[in-house]
């Protein structure tokens, strides 16, 4: 079965937790800002990236496994320029207590549910920092599909076990 | 590499094949009950025996019959990966009616499909109430939901279709070329043949069941009264215990329903006296070794 959409939006939540070790860092760097505030962050970042793995391990166990033949295949990096800007964005403001944290985690909420309410590809920099890769391949229907995957792909065509994410995100099955 | 599960769907336009998606250890646990559904249909079997429409196996032999263009579209669309093929929706089944449930496994090219078939029963909740327990009440099956078969129908692999029951997977597919009975423009050349006398050639067609029409249309493809004259089908029917009546040459087909069974059963091979007890019997389905 394919994830639920609360699962896909909590999936796309955990995408930003690099973004608040940034606030954190900043926050306890910042000499304005609340002293305790960066434990908050940190320790909001912390669960999130908790959420992450208890959400990855959800989805290789229930995740319905089916065979996917590619025909073609090349690494994939290109939207991580908006996520790098929102990491590095408290770096940019000199007094992280101005930020109007209802309004921030609402943006965050809104695109969560933009990226996971429709088939865009969303790239998840915390599944790259643990080692997963992506990859945009495709099987001769003209319809690309990202395959993200622990494995670096040497042929630009093959066979994996995979997991639907989306109806054009493919997870690789861990165990393959 | 995993299991898929589909849907054959019958509607209007030919067959469809819909994805059923499950939970992987639902997935899991379907996989092992095909796998050993596939076993319990080949356990035993020592030969494949190629179907001619006239023909129950043994024990150790399963059917096998070359895959038709229909059944060549089910295999097709399962060669692609299933993450390209539409999902079940039970809603739709009064305009897409399941006909079989099946898993496929395609490698290097190679499709192999295990195939149950699935009946409106299988659908719970439809005409009746299903009742599920919620704690210490039950409640009403309220969302869609259907039961697996105990066995499977068919194996489809190798451009064969491998089955033990013939009638059962003409439900899934069109077999119709490969059972093919005697129209009334075929019994009446039968009727014509210069061998034969009909005393009632109307009369004969409207008495004339699938069994006869069957006995018929293999008389016909043998071209058994090309091959033997009048005389020497009386002759090999005494043996028989059949007492044919000859009039100028042609055998007086009888009124009695029984006998003309008989009678057809005999000119296709299909009645023989025992060798030991010397006792008559009619072979209903028979293999030349």
């Amino acid at each position: 079965m394919m994830p639920s959409i609360i699962f896909r939006i909590l999936f796309a939540i955990t995408s930003l937790a690099p973004a608040g070790l940034f606030y954190a860092f900043a926050s306890y760097h910042d000499p304005s800002a609340h002293p305790k505030l960066w434990i908050v962050l940190l320790a909001v970042s912390l669960i999130v990236i908790v959420l992450f793995f208890i959400l990855l391990a959800q989805i290789q166990w229930t995740g319905e496994q089916s065979s996917f033949t590619y025909s073609s295949a090349e690494p994939t990096n290109q939207e991580i320029i908006p996520y790098l800007l929102v990491y590095f964005s408290p770096l940019i403001t000199s007094n992280i207590e101005a930020i109007n944290w209802q309004v921030w985690s609402l943006i965050i909420i809104i695109i969560a549910m933009i990226v996971s309410g429709t088939n865009s590809y969303f790239y998840n920099s915390l599944m790259k920092l643990f080692g997963w890769n992506f990859y945009k391949i495709g099987c001769g229907n003209g319809i690309p599909r990202i395959l993200i995957s622990k494995k670096i792909l040497k042929s630009s065509s093959g066979t994996v076990t995979i997991i639907e994410l989306s109806n054009t995100i493919l997870l690789e099955h861990e165990g393959d | 590499m995993p299991l898929s599960f589909f849907a054959l769907c019958k509607t209007n336009n030919g067959i469809q094949v819909k994805r059923i998606r499950l939970a992987n250890p639902v997935r899991i646990e379907l996989e092992r009950k095909f796998t050993a559904q596939k076993v319990e249909l080949i356990a035993g079997v020592r030969n494949e025996v190629t179907f001619d429409g006239d023909w129950h196996p043994e024990a150790d032999e399963i059917l096998t019959l070359a895959v038709t263009p229909e059944i060549q579209t089910c295999i097709d669309a399962v060669s692609i990966n299933a993450a390209n093929i539409n999902d079940l929706t039970l809603g739709s089944f009064s305009t897409e009616p399941i006909k079989a449930i099946f898993s496929a496994f395609t490698n290097n090219g190679q499709t192999e499909i295990l195939m149950q078939k699935f009946s409106p029963s299988q659908i719970l909740g439809r005409n009746n109430i299903t009742l599920l327990l919620n704690e210490n009440t039950f409640e009403k099956l309220t969302t869609d939901a259907f039961s697996i078969d105990k066995k499977l129908v068919c194996i489809i692999e190798g451009g064969l279709v491998k089955f033990k029951g013939f009638h059962t997977l003409r439900t899934i597919f069109n077999l119709s070329s490969f059972f093919t009975v005697a129209t009334d423009g075929d019994i009446d050349d039968f009727a014509a043949h210069a061998t034969l006398n009909f005393a009632d050639i109307n009369g004969f067609k409207l008495s004339a069941d699938v069994g006869m029409r069957k006995q018929i249309h293999a008389i016909h493809k043998n071209d058994t009264l090309n091959n033997y004259t009048g005389a020497q089908i009386q002759i090999a029917g005494q043996r028989a215990g059949l007492n044919f009546t000859i009039n100028n040459g042609q055998i007086e087909i009888p009124d009695d329903k029984a006998e003309v069974k008989k009678m057809l059963y005999f000119l296709n091979d299909g009645l023989y006296e025992a060798p030991l007890s010397s006792l008559h019997y009619i072979a209903g389905a028979k293999k030349r070794v």
